[in-house]
């Protein structure tokens, strides 16, 4: 805790009433000087206990890409305040928020956190600063949470190596799925728009996918080993072509070292993806 | 998610709109009143501005309002620098910021300024009603300061003023002591308030019709404090000054006896010898409304007189400095005297029989005329005392008199007060040749039997005469006395008819018996104040502290100071620090810290803030035998309470009842 530039502000102005009521020799100008300093010293009172009894939970967020900023959403419990201050939490020096905090309960808010490499995210110390009740003082404390955040790859445009280490790469990599129309299948949730049966569905029939011959044998696949680049560039090149894929309805599988996810679209399925590709050969430190 | 405090809500600027009126309110006729019109229109377009989402004024229309602003200014006051002429510039600067008013920060400088100008607010009036005024006036400001920090939606005007008082009623014990404690260091630099047109009470010269102004007006003069029984009111004739040069319209003080100038000669040891007391002195305590003026008032003739006061020959007591702030001095007085019974010099005798030749011719002439008839001065004194019985009455709306005004008032119109009498009276026994001058000061004044003390206002204003007799002294010959005896034994109300009465200032509280009887105790409160607060200066400081914390060194009374700010800090926060984790935490929280219970009790308590994983980490590898139950634990409840799991939320729940860790 400690004085903010207008605390030192007022003192000056108490020090300009003292000034007066020393000079005037009236008691009432020294009454409102010393009154001024003892509202001063009871708002630091005030302004440490806006901050007690605070809880802070940081919720589950959903991932970003890397680079991007995350959402926190962050709990704020409060118990036994009797004042209710506005508070001010900063990420850092540029994003902060403001909230109100009923005197008992709760309230969420989301604070922008940085992200910088993919992986487990784990947020700076959050500071949470209260100027309650005058202004005159800023007090205020760190906060850092126990949490792990995932975040993805950046995704980087990136061409895959015509050649591929494996035999089966021009299949993996082609603009491989057919025209060839062969049947329709029940609509599952997560499989895209794009092969919905409209018409058939148009005639009261229920939603149904068109099933084509080339995507059913001949899925796309991710590869780690076709992409060029080191690991993290690889990583990014994949993310890319894993997001424009799903963009495009297709389904596609995933390789890297020594995982395998089967081909599949869907949201669900690209959450997947991503996490693996977030989480590959992250050595233990960087969690 | 920007941080949306650099916006000033419009909450905080109706607010700091309401604590600038209020702020400036009782300052309206301190400060020329194109300043407080302009302070208004301002408070007005600001207000607009914000309402009508108009544009702030660019900077060329900013540069001319200052401009303008410092014309009027220095058209107002003409170089003069005093009290008004700084509270004029505040208020200026006041103005001319609410203007460029756009973040809260700029509120910060506004609501400074704010304080100190009701600092200066409390300088004009320092009444109890003034004081409570002057509080208003510092909470509406906090509660200025207190918009910008408190909850981001605004709180109701109800909680905000809550929350404001709360404040104060917790400030209010500290400052306390910071008064009693805190040492007054006295005047730094002399700082005149120039005030003294707006202080009504007697100048330093009498011309006709001065004593009627001053007694309409009900204002407070002094008030009077005796140790002992309070005198009857005949006996209570307040002297002021003594003037004993007459120009044929005006009275004043002769050049030796100037005190405004400071040079009444010689000094009250000396010539003390020429005053004989006979009886008991009387003492008392006098609290001194702001005169602007350098003599106070006493009962003649004084005995004790404050150290730093003065006392000339002709008995009028004054100070170095004038009176700019309520001052108290105590007297002691004995009222049975005689003074300069062993005659006069020839220089005092030729100043106080001294005429200007040509002024009223019919009462030199009637003078002398009287004087051959009188066998001597003292039947001279009661022939004129019996003529003013006689013929006169007593009046405060006499006939305008024209050039000769004592011809005029003792052979014709024959109706006046105070001021008439004395005047003529000191006239007439002069151009008789007996040594008279006139004194003014008050008569009488309203006991307030409760408090046991006199208050005297302007209208207890008066004016009568000493005339100087052989074998006697000075002798003070009150012709009102003679006209209206009632003026002296009960106060002015009582001599007056209906008409006259209303002239009297505050009429009203004089006619209505309760409302007198309410301003008996309202004036009774006042004077506490005064006499507690206004009047608690190094020398009360002292006695008090000595009184009740006996012999103490700064260094103990600091900490005293520390002690009681820490006490109060403490029962702010009692109740808070008190409380323990409740039933108002979550769910998962809760039985979390019932985990935590449970690992205290065999010694592995949790730090304070220390992160859950952390403490799993810390508790496995201290006690591995527990390390699969607790990382189950701590993973349950991460997801009870971090993902809002129901299940996991049981499962924990469960679980935790089963879990019973042993010391080892």
């Amino acid at each position: 805790m400690f004085p903010s530039k207008a605390g030192f502000g007022f003192f000056v102005a108490v020090i300009l009433l003292w000034l007066l009521g020393t000079n005037y020799e009236n008691n009432l100008v020294l009454a409102a000087s010393f009154f001024l300093i003892s509202l001063f010293i009871i708002s630091i009172v005030h302004a440490f206990r806006n901050l007690l009894g605070l809880q802070l939970t940081a919720l589950a967020a959903s991932p970003v890409f890397a680079g991007q900023r995350l959402q926190l959403p962050v709990r704020i419990h409060a118990q036994g305040r009797a004042a209710a201050g506005r508070l001010i939490l900063a990420s850092d020096t540029e994003h902060s928020v403001l909230t109100d905090v009923p005197a008992a309960g709760e309230v969420q808010v989301e604070l922008s956190v940085a992200t910088q490499q993919r992986g487990w995210h784990t947020p700076e110390r959050i500071l949470v600063q209260s100027y309650y009740p005058l202004g005159l003082l800023r007090a205020w404390c760190w906060v850092r949470f126990d949490i792990k955040l995932l975040v993805y790859p950046e995704p980087l445009p990136m061409e895959p190596r015509a050649t591929s280490h494996s035999g089966e790469s021009e299949q993996h990599l082609g603009l491989a799925h057919g025209d060839d129309f062969i049947g329709l299948e029940r609509y599952q949730l997560g499989a895209p728009l794009a092969h919905v049966a409209w018409k058939q569905y148009a005639r009261g029939a229920g939603l149904h996918t068109k099933q084509f011959a080339a995507a059913q044998q001949d899925d796309l696949w991710l590869d780690y080993r076709a992409m060029t680049g080191d690991r993290e560039a690889r990583l990014s090149g994949l993310c890319c072509l894993a997001l424009q894929w799903h963009r495009s309805g297709r389904q596609f599988g995933l390789r890297l070292q020594r995982e395998c996810i089967a081909p599949a679209s869907g949201k669900l399925h690209l959450t997947q993806v991503l996490s693996a590709l977030a989480l590959f050969e992250l050595e233990a430190g960087v969690q | 998610m920007s941080l949306n405090s650099d916006r000033l809500s419009r909450q905080s600027l109706l607010w700091m709109l309401a604590a600038q009126f209020i702020v400036l309110l009782p300052l309206v006729f301190e400060v020329p009143i194109w300043l407080m019109l302009l302070a208004c229109g301002t408070g007005l377009w600001r207000w607009l501005i914000a309402v009508k989402q108009w544009p702030l004024p660019n900077k060329l229309a900013r540069f001319f309002l200052v401009l303008a602003v410092s014309l009027g200014l220095l058209l107002s006051f003409r170089g003069s620098f005093g009290m008004q002429t700084m509270l004029s510039l505040l208020i200026a600067g006041f103005v001319l910021k609410l203007i460029e008013l756009k973040r809260p920060s700029d509120l910060y400088l506004l609501c400074y300024l704010a304080y100190f100008v009701t600092g200066t607010q409390l300088l004009f009036a320092a009444s109890l009603l003034g004081s409570l005024y002057g509080l208003l006036s510092l909470l509406a400001v906090s509660a200025v300061l207190l918009t910008i920090n408190t909850a981001v939606v605004a709180p109701s005007l109800a909680k905000l003023g809550k929350q404001t008082v709360t404040l104060a009623l917790q400030a209010l014990p500290i400052m306390l002591v910071l008064f009693l404690v805190v040492p007054r260091i006295g005047s730094l630099w002399t700082v005149p308030l120039n005030k003294s047109a707006g202080v009504s009470g007697m100048s330093d010269s009498m011309a006709p019709g001065d004593f009627g102004h001053l007694m309409r007006s009900g204002e407070l003069a002094f008030r009077v404090k005796f140790d002992e029984q309070i005198p009857p009111t005949r006996q209570l004739y307040w002297r002021g000054l003594v003037f004993d040069a007459f120009d044929g319209r005006v009275w004043r003080q002769s050049g030796s006896e100037n005190v405004q100038r400071g040079n009444a000669s010689p000094q009250w040891p000396q010539w003390r010898d020429s005053l004989v007391h006979h009886g008991e002195p009387l003492a008392y305590q006098v609290l001194l409304e702001p005169t602007a003026k350098n003599w106070l008032y006493a009962l003649a003739a004084f005995d004790q007189v404050p150290d730093n006061a003065r006392v000339s020959p002709s008995l009028t007591l004054y100070q170095p400095r004038s009176v700019y702030q309520r001052t108290q001095y105590r007297v002691s007085s004995v009222l049975d005297y005689q003074l300069q019974v062993d005659g006069l010099s020839p220089r005092q005798r030729a100043m106080n029989t001294a005429l200007p030749a040509a002024s009223n011719p019919t009462t030199q002439r009637r003078a002398r005329q009287w004087r051959d008839e009188a066998a001597t001065e003292q039947a001279l004194l009661e022939r004129l005392l019996r003529f003013y019985h006689e013929r006169f009455h007593y009046t405060l709306q006499p006939s305008r008199l024209g050039e000769h005004t004592v011809d005029e008032f003792l052979w014709q119109s024959q109706a006046g007060f105070c001021e008439h009498f004395a005047g003529s009276l000191v006239f007439f026994m002069r151009a008789a040749g007996v040594p008279a001058r006139v004194v003014v000061g008050y008569q009488g004044g309203r006991v307030n039997r409760e408090q046991g003390y006199v208050a005297v206002r302007q209208y207890d204003a008066h004016a009568w005469a000493e005339v100087w007799l052989t074998g006697k002294g000075w002798v003070r010959v009150d012709p009102t006395a003679a006209v209206a005896p009632e003026r002296i034994e009960q106060g002015v109300e009582s001599s007056l008819d209906e008409a006259d009465n209303l002239l009297l200032g505050n009429a009203l509280g004089r006619r209505f018996a309760l409302l007198g009887n309410l301003q008996l105790r309202w004036d009774a409160l006042n004077y506490r104040w005064q006499l507690w607060v206004m009047g608690y200066d190094s020398a009360a400081q002292q006695a008090f502290l000595s009184r009740w914390l006996g012999r103490v060194t700064g260094w103990q009374l600091t900490l005293l100071v520390m002690l009681l700010v820490g006490v109060v800090a403490g029962l702010i926060l009692l109740p808070l620090l008190l409380r323990r984790p409740s039933k108002s935490l979550p769910a998962p929280e809760l039985a979390y810290a019932r985990l935590c219970r449970k690992l205290e009790r065999v010694g592995l308590a949790r730090h304070m803030g220390e992160p859950p994983r952390q403490y799993a980490a810390r508790v496995a590898r201290l006690r591995p035998d527990l390390a699969a139950d607790i990382t189950r634990l701590t993973d349950l409840f991460e997801r009870a309470n971090y993902a809002g799991s129901a299940s996991a939320l049981t499962h924990l729940q469960t679980q935790l009842r089963r879990f019973k860790p042993r010391r080892l």
